[in-house]
């Protein structure tokens, strides 16, 4: 599985892979603490639960951590495209049957892709924070915010836990794409799929059947990135993660270890 | 029809006692595809250290077959063992096989030495046999060049320098001559002979029937995903008989040569335009020559032609499977 590891870290380190995936989901962190900040107000506007915050809000200990918590959703769709287009192009290029023939036990081989795609997403989200930070800093000012109390530990506690939420939030739709990419073996099929999962479909059942927010992947991972939510506690978010994620990873497995190598 | 060699260095057989194992063997190997059987009860056996072509019309199963040897597609029915391994354990074997199935595949944006590194780390090969392979292909010079830009030549080297990192046992190449100039398919042929001498057993697809007869010292013949030869390549090629042409300097003296030839105990011929096809070996060209003369039949053109593949392997492809057993 090591092997496997490394052999996909060197394609990670790919200009389209940093750029276009790390950069994108960068891109998206930096865009959403900018303007969050920008458009704060002192009264409470209706963007959902983590938008629109008020300027009080914003200055409180976990302040900066909710701010780049609304970014959550956007990098989970990057990290979804990232997994899907880097597994199902193994298909598409027909570098499946190469890797194949180099490293025969297909579970080693897809652990060690998925571990790699893991820890490549991780030093991403990582960055993206890096990088909300300084952008908070330098917007902040401008918009007359105090950031005195991000610095305390409450403030520090608070960043460091939403950082590890957002990491596994974007972890888990990194799931949902590879797990499409596997099924679908296409690239294009998969994002799609996904992101018509991630935007337009769940928001469409929550609509007509309430309860939908308490098992839906894509709700329970904007709840797990945002630290619970009144009507899913974290951990019953994290428990059935856990568990989808469990199925998904064994789904995936006995289905890229059977399945036929045609193209 | 099925013949066995066995050369020197052949695999011992565990199973089988001092009895060699062949680099590749299948007991009825077969594939199908809801009602299309893409592999029909393949059965052959290619001995340790030959270069075997592996023919058959485009469809006949050749990929599928290949692919199944390799562990990428599951039998619907038989077996087969690739070095004395079964394939149904792939890992057995594969760290011994070198493979290019279907063309290059590689990752677009990345150079050809980072597509190596690719394969070469997940092989757990050596890193410095990347630099060795490039330069056996010859693309040590372009090797930092992304493999979008190559030429498809170029992708077709790349496919070959991959299948060699591993320093395979068996070398396994699906049409490895496609996209190549003349130069280079000489190179390549040259390669691939070296590393026969060298002891690789050489399994090879093409259809490139004249490539496949110069290389090749064994065949396998597919048709239909069922199998018509697999034997020395000398065997099948003996199956067409050899033929004298004949040009007389008057035309209408063919059917004396013919009457001549028939006398002589050779009576299949055939006119063809201001031809006379003579079945014979070339031994007979001397004397048809000296009977011509004695009858005052002035001969203008007398040849022999030996069978070649092509037409052998028409002639085959071309009968029913029973007329060839």
């Amino acid at each position: 599985m090591l092997r496997s590891f490394r052999s996909e870290w060197i394609k990670l380190r790919r200009r389209a892979m940093v750029l276009g995936g790390a950069g994108t989901l960068v891109g998206f962190a930096v865009l959403t603490v900018a303007l969050t900040l920008m458009t704060a107000s002192t009264t409470p506007a209706d963007q959902g639960p983590d938008q629109g915050l008020t300027l009080a809000q914003l200055a409180a200990g976990d302040g900066l951590a909710r701010t780049i918590g609304g970014a959550a959703q956007f990098i989970g769709v990057v990290a979804l495209a990232m997994f899907a287009i880097s597994m199902a192009g193994e298909y598409t290029q027909g570098t499946l049957r190469n890797l194949l023939v180099r490293q025969p036990r297909r579970v080693r081989l897809l652990g060690g892709k998925l571990l790699a795609l893991a820890s490549f997403t991780a030093v991403a989200v990582v960055t993206a924070e890096v990088a909300a930070v300084v952008t908070a800093l330098v917007v902040a000012p401008s918009q007359d915010i105090a950031t005195a109390a991000w610095f305390t530990s409450d403030g520090w506690a608070a960043l460091a836990s939403g950082l590890g939420n957002l990491l596994l939030a974007t972890l888990g739709w990194g799931l949902i794409g590879a797990l499409l990419a596997l099924l679908l073996r296409s690239p294009a099929a998969a994002v799609g799929v996904g992101l018509a999962y991630a935007l337009p479909f769940e928001l469409l059942v929550t609509s007509a059947w309430d309860s939908g927010v308490r098992w839906l992947p894509g709700q329970l991972l904007g709840t797990l990135a945002s630290g619970g939510a009144a009507t899913v506690t974290y951990g019953r978010a994290a428990l059935l993660l856990a568990i989808y994620a469990a199925l998904a990873v064994t789904a995936g497995m006995t289905l890229f270890a059977r399945r036929d190598v045609a193209t | 029809m099925t013949t066995n060699i066995a050369p020197a260095g052949a695999l011992a057989d565990p199973a089988a006692g001092a009895r060699p194992a062949p680099a590749i063997r299948s007991h009825g190997l077969t594939r199908r595809y809801g009602p299309l059987v893409a592999v029909d009860h393949l059965s052959i056996q290619v001995p340790v250290g030959v270069v075997a072509g592996f023919v058959g019309l485009n469809g006949a199963g050749k990929t599928t077959t290949i692919r199944m040897l390799l562990g990428l597609i599951a039998p619907s029915d038989g077996s087969a063992e690739v070095l004395g391994k079964p394939i149904t354990k792939p890992a057995a074997y594969l760290s011994r096989v070198g493979a290019m199935i279907e063309g290059p595949a590689f990752y677009p944006t990345l150079s050809a030495r980072r597509d190596l590194d690719v394969l070469a780390v997940l092989g757990g090969h050596p890193r410095a046999k990347i630099q060795q392979v490039l330069e056996l292909v010859g693309l040590a010079d372009r090797a930092d060049d992304p493999y979008r830009a190559y030429s498809l030549g170029m992708k077709q080297r790349l496919g070959i320098a991959a299948a060699l990192l591993p320093d395979p046992a068996l070398l396994v190449l699906d049409e490895p001559a496609n996209g190549l100039d003349p130069a280079g398919i000489i190179e390549i042929r040259n390669l691939l002979r070296r590393l026969a001498d060298q002891g690789t057993t050489v399994f090879l697809s093409s259809h490139l029937l004249a490539e496949v007869e110069q290389i090749s010292d064994w065949l396998v013949m597919i048709n239909h995903g069922r199998l018509l030869f697999d034997g020395p390549i000398d065997q099948v090629l003996d199956r067409q008989r050899p033929e004298l042409v004949v040009a007389a300097e008057h035309p209408g003296d063919l059917a004396t040569v013919a009457g001549l030839a028939a006398e002589a105990g050779h009576p299949d011929t055939t006119a063809n335009g201001r031809f006379l096809r003579v079945q014979a070996p070339a031994s007979f060209a001397g004397e048809l020559n000296r009977l011509a003369m004695r009858q005052g039949v002035t001969l203008v053109e007398l040849r022999p032609e030996q069978p070649n593949l092509e037409d052998t392997f028409l002639h085959m492809t071309t009968q029913t499977p029973t007329e060839v057993q």
